[in-house]
C-alpha cells in the first residue's frame, strides 16, 4: 500500500507537470480494479499553471507584454526551475528576474535588458507589500540659514535606488503607449528610486540623472548644507550659485512626492 | 483545551457576516449596518505593509474579524511551517479572532506550495496525520480550529472512505470545529453523485461553528465552486438545513469574483440573515425541522474544462492580496 506520503509526491510531481499523469499507475494503493482519475489530475494541473500564469502576469506585466505568444512557455519553465517555495502567493514570483538572468539566454539576445525589466517589475511589487511603517514628520523651511547647516533629510524607508544599464522607465512608457515590443534598445545607462508613498500607499517611480542619483545616495548621511556642497563639486564647471539653487529645488520635489519623509538632526 | 463542544458554548454569535476583499473593501467598509462580522484571508495580510495593512486597521476598527486560511497545508506530510504559524498567530493576536480556519486538504509537498485546495486520499493514515497536526496548531496559536470541506474534482486514490466519513473521523480525532460550506457540499454532490442531506446527516453538525454560503457556476465538465455567480435556492435550502438543526456561531456569504452591485452582494446577506433568523426560529421552539429537499442534478457534459472557467476558478480558491 503507498503511503501517504508516496500519494502526495506523486501527485505533487503530476500536478506540477515533473511527471506525466501515467506515472500514478505506480503507485501500489490503486486497486486492481480501480484507474487512477487521469482527467481529474490534468484538471488540477492545468488549474495550478493557471494559477501561476495569472500571478506572474499580474506581477509582470510588462515582460509579459514583451514575450507575447512566449509567456505561458516562460512561466511554465520557469515553474519547473523555481517552483513557488513559499505559502504566500505573490512570492512565489520573486526569482524570476533570477530566472530570466540564468535560464533565458535566447530571450536575452534579443531583449537583452529583460532582466533588468523584470528586476524593476518585482521591485514595484516588493515595496507595494512590505511591512515597513511611513511615518512622515514635520519640516522646517529651508530659508533659516541655520536649518540648512544642522538638518538632513529623512529618507522614505521603502525607498530603494537602482542603476540599470538600459532605459528601463523609457522601455515602461514605450510598453505602456502599446509600443516598444519590437524595438531594439541599445544600452543607455539610467537610475530609478522607487518606493512606497505613505499615504496613497501607491509605488512611486522616480528617474534620476547622474548628479541627483549620487546626491540621493549620500542624502541618508548628509546634511541639507552637505548635498548642496556635493552638488557644486559635481558641477564644477557651473555657477555654485545656480547649482545651489537647482540642490534646494531638488529636496523640496522629493519632500513633496514623500520621497524625504521629514528631517533629522545632523552632527 | 477543554473539549471543543464545550469551547463552542462560549464562542461569540457573530451573526452574518461577508468575506472581506479588496474589490469590495470600501463599500463592505460603509456597510456595518447590514454587515455584522467579516471574514479575511489570512495569507493576504500575514507580514504585509501598505494598503493591505491600512485596510486591515480599518476592518478592525468596524467589525469582529476572523481569519480563513489557504496554505496551512493540514494534510500535508510535510512538518507544519513555523514562519507561517508565528505570522498567522501574529494576526490573530492583532485582531482577536474567536476563531480561525483552514481548509481540509494539502496545499504544499517537500516544500512546493501549489496554491491550489488539493484533496487528500481519505484514509486512516490522513486521518491520524491531520489530527495530530490539528492539535499542535490549536496549541501553539491558542485560539479554536476550524476545519472546512473543500470542493474536490477529482478522486484521489489510496482512499478508504467515503468523503463524509473522512470528514466525520477528522474532526472527532482531532477535536476541532466544523466551518461547513454548504456550497462545496451542493457541488461536490452534483459532481460526484451523492444525496447532499445524506452527506450532512453523516458528519458531526453539532461541530459547526461557521457555514460558508456561495455561488458555483456549471462548467463544461464540472460543476465548479467559483465564488462569482449569485447563490441558487438549492444551496439557500441546505442552509435551512442545517441551520434548523445546529447553532451556528457566524454564517457568511463568499463572493470572489464576477462581482456585480454590491446592493446585490447586500441583498444576499439579508437574505441568509431571514433564512437564519428563521431557522434559529424553528431550532429554538422544537418545531420539526424541515425535510431534505429533492435536488434536480445537473448533468456533467463530456467536454474538457475550458480554459476561461478554469481560470475564473482558480481565482475564486486562491485569493491574491
Amino acid at each position: 500500500m503507498s503511503s501517504l506520503r508516496e500519494i502526495e509526491k506523486t501527485l505533487t510531481s503530476i500536478w506540477m507537470e515533473r511527471q506525466p499523469v501515467e506515472s500514478a499507475q505506480s503507485l501500489n494503493c490503486l486497486l486492481e480494479t480501480e484507474e487512477f482519475d487521469a482527467d481529474g489530475a490534468r484538471l488540477y494541473a492545468r488549474l495550478i499553471g493557471y494559477g501561476h500564469t495569472d500571478v506572474l502576469t499580474s506581477i509582470y506585466p510588462y515582460c509579459a507584454q514583451l514575450l507575447g505568444n512566449n509567456w505561458e512557455k516562460v512561466v511554465k519553465k520557469y515553474v519547473q526551475v523555481f517552483p513557488p517555495d513559499h505559502f504566500h502567493l505573490n512570492s512565489s514570483a520573486r526569482r524570476f528576474p533570477q530566472f530570466v538572468a540564468e535560464h533565458c539566454a535566447d530571450l536575452l539576445e534579443k531583449r537583452p535588458y529583460l532582466t533588468e525589466l523584470a528586476d524593476y517589475e518585482w521591485l514595484e511589487m516588493e515595496l507595494l507589500e512590505v511591512d515597513t511603517t511611513i511615518s512622515v514628520t514635520e519640516r522646517t523651511p529651508l530659508s533659516n540659514p541655520q536649518a540648512f547647516v544642522s538638518l538632513g533629510p529623512k529618507l522614505n524607508p521603502t525607498l530603494s535606488v537602482r542603476t540599470y544599464e538600459y532605459p528601463i522607465q523609457t522601455i515602461v512608457d514605450l510598453l505602456d503607449e502599446g509600443k516598444g515590443t519590437r524595438k531594439k534598445f541599445a544600452p543607455e545607462r539610467s537610475h530609478i528610486a522607487m518606493y512606497r508613498d505613505p499615504f496613497s500607499h501607491k509605488v512611486r517611480i522616480v528617474e534620476l540623472d547622474d548628479n541627483a542619483q549620487v546626491l540621493l545616495s549620500e542624502a541618508a548621511a548628509s546634511s541639507y548644507a552637505d548635498l548642496a556642497k556635493r552638488c557644486v563639486e559635481l558641477n564644477p564647471n557651473r555657477n555654485p550659485e545656480s547649482a545651489i539653487t537647482d540642490v534646494i529645488e531638488l529636496i523640496e520635489q522629493f519632500h513633496e512626492i514623500n520621497l524625504f519623509v521629514g528631517e533629522r538632526k545632523v552632527g | 483545551m477543554p473539549d471543543f463542544l464545550d469551547t463552542k458554548k462560549r464562542l461569540p454569535n457573530l451573526g452574518i457576516g461577508l468575506g472581506l476583499r479588496r474589490e469590495l473593501a470600501a463599500e463592505t467598509l460603509e456597510s456595518k449596518n447590514r454587515i455584522d462580522w467579516l471574514e479575511l484571508v489570512p495569507e493576504n495580510y500575514m507580514g504585509l505593509g501598505g494598503a493591505c495593512r491600512e485596510r486591515l486597521e480599518s476592518a478592525r476598527n468596524e467589525f469582529p474579524l476572523v481569519t480563513h486560511g489557504i496554505n496551512l497545508s493540514i494534510g500535508s506530510t510535510d512538518d507544519l511551517n513555523s514562519e507561517y504559524l508565528s505570522k498567522l498567530k501574529k494576526l490573530l493576536d492583532l485582531i482577536d479572532a474567536p476563531w480561525f480556519s483552514d481548509h481540509l486538504c494539502f496545499t504544499s509537498c517537500d516544500g512546493i506550495y501549489m496554491h491550489d485546495l488539493l484533496p487528500l486520499p481519505r484514509s486512516k493514515e490522513a486521518i491520524n496525520l491531520i489530527a495530530e497536526k490539528v492539535k499542535r496548531v490549536q496549541e501553539i496559536i491558542g485560539r479554536p480550529f476550524l476545519l472546512e470541506n473543500i470542493s474536490y474534482y477529482m478522486n484521489v486514490p489510496g482512499s478508504e472512505m467515503n468523503d463524509s466519513q473522512f470528514l466525520a473521523e477528522v474532526l472527532e480525532k482531532a477535536d476541532c470545529g466544523l466551518l461547513l460550506d454548504v456550497n462545496n457540499v451542493y457541488v461536490n454532490s452534483l459532481n460526484h453523485n451523492f444525496d447532499p442531506y445524506h452527506y450532512l446527516d453523516q458528519i458531526p453538525l453539532e461541530r459547526t461553528v461557521q457555514i460558508h454560503v456561495a455561488g458555483h457556476k456549471q462548467g463544461s465538465e464540472y460543476v465548479i465552486d467559483t465564488h462569482g455567480s449569485a447563490v441558487i435556492e438549492p444551496v439557500f435550502e441546505l442552509l435551512q438545513y442545517v441551520l434548523e438543526r445546529v447553532e451556528a456561531k457566524g454564517v457568511m456569504l463568499e463572493r470572489d469574483q464576477n462581482f456585480p452591485e454590491f446592493e446585490e452582494i447586500l441583498a444576499e446577506v439579508d437574505r441568509i440573515r431571514k433564512i437564519s433568523d428563521a431557522a434559529n426560529e424553528v431550532r429554538r421552539s422544537g418545531s420539526a425541522p424541515r425535510a431534505a429537499s429533492t435536488l434536480k442534478h445537473y448533468e456533467r457534459k463530456a467536454a474538457p474544462l475550458g480554459r476561461k472557467d478554469s481560470a475564473e476558478v482558480k481565482h475564486a480558491r486562491v485569493l491574491s492580496a
